[in-house]
């Protein structure tokens, strides 16, 4: 029986934008390593960048390190991404539109990220378990 | 990220961005970036040629000051994004507030200098 060869990437980090970095900078040369194609390896990049900057931004209040754990699988025809945090319970998978405004002036700044996380991925799903929010991100390859 | 200013005149704003504009890169640049483009209120041209990544914190950058260059009158184009940076921010809606323009000549049209 012909099985598919997987590759495996953990990534843990605090609950810091420069601690952000350093993990996307290892994710970004295991994509490269792995000869993962253009658009899915951007799309990868986007799901940690923007789930990751998220959790560090809104998911504590209390100024105190926390942890965040991204297992990323590589298959031959698509990525899965499965983040924890245990962070305030947040889902993610929940709809979201494009921030309106016609005009520039109109326009609000923020609010894009998650939106685009689940326009670029296949799915998107979110579920709480012992007190911990995990997130699944597919991105076909 | 790395910003380089190549052009700071009466007429024009023209910089040019390197690396990845996502957040750990748009805090690297924010305070320059943000001088030499709404800091200077002139029309503004970002050249994205070398951006290879584009995330949300690097169009709240963007969106953040043409905001106040539209305000006093002038403008921002991002020239020659790349094709997944392009596609990233149509799907975003960006382009329909920040013109992109695939030439300097049509950058200059966009900024009313051509």
């Amino acid at each position: 029986m012909a099985r598919e060869k997987v590759h495996e990437l953990l990534l843990e980090f605090g609950n810091l934008l420069p601690e952000l970095d350093q993990a996307a900078e290892t994710l970004h040369r295991f994509l490269d390593a792995h000869r993962v194609p253009a658009k899915g390896a951007y799309a990868i990049r986007l799901a940690l960048e923007e789930i990751a900057t998220n959790i560090i931004k809104f998911a504590h209040d209390d100024g105190a390190r926390h942890e965040i754990t991204v297992k990323v699988v590589l298959g031959k025809d698509a990525a899965t991404l499965t983040f924890e945090d245990d962070g305030r319970e947040f889902d993610p998978s929940a709809p979201r539109s494009i921030p309106s405004g016609d005009s520039i002036e109109e326009r609000p700044i923020g609010g894009l990220g998650i939106f685009l996380v689940q326009d670029m991925a296949d799915e998107v799903k979110y579920r709480r378990a012992r007190g911990k929010n995990v997130l699944e991100v597919r991105v076909q390859l | 990220m790395r910003l380089q200013v190549i052009e700071e005149s009466d007429e024009l704003t023209h910089v040019s961005l390197h690396g990845s504009l996502d957040s750990g890169g748009s805090n690297k640049i924010d305070l320059e970036f943000t001088r030499v483009t709404a800091g200077r209120g002139k029309p503004t041209i970002v050249d994205m040629a070398d951006v290879s990544f584009v995330a949300s914190m690097g169009i709240r950058l963007l969106i953040s000051c043409a905001k106040p260059l539209v305000k006093a009158g002038a403008n921002l184009v991002l020239l020659e994004p790349h094709p997944l940076v392009e596609a990233l921010l149509t799907k975003g809606g960006v382009t329909q507030v920040l013109p992109v323009a695939h030439s300097m000549d049509e950058a200059k049209q966009l900024l009313g200098l051509a």
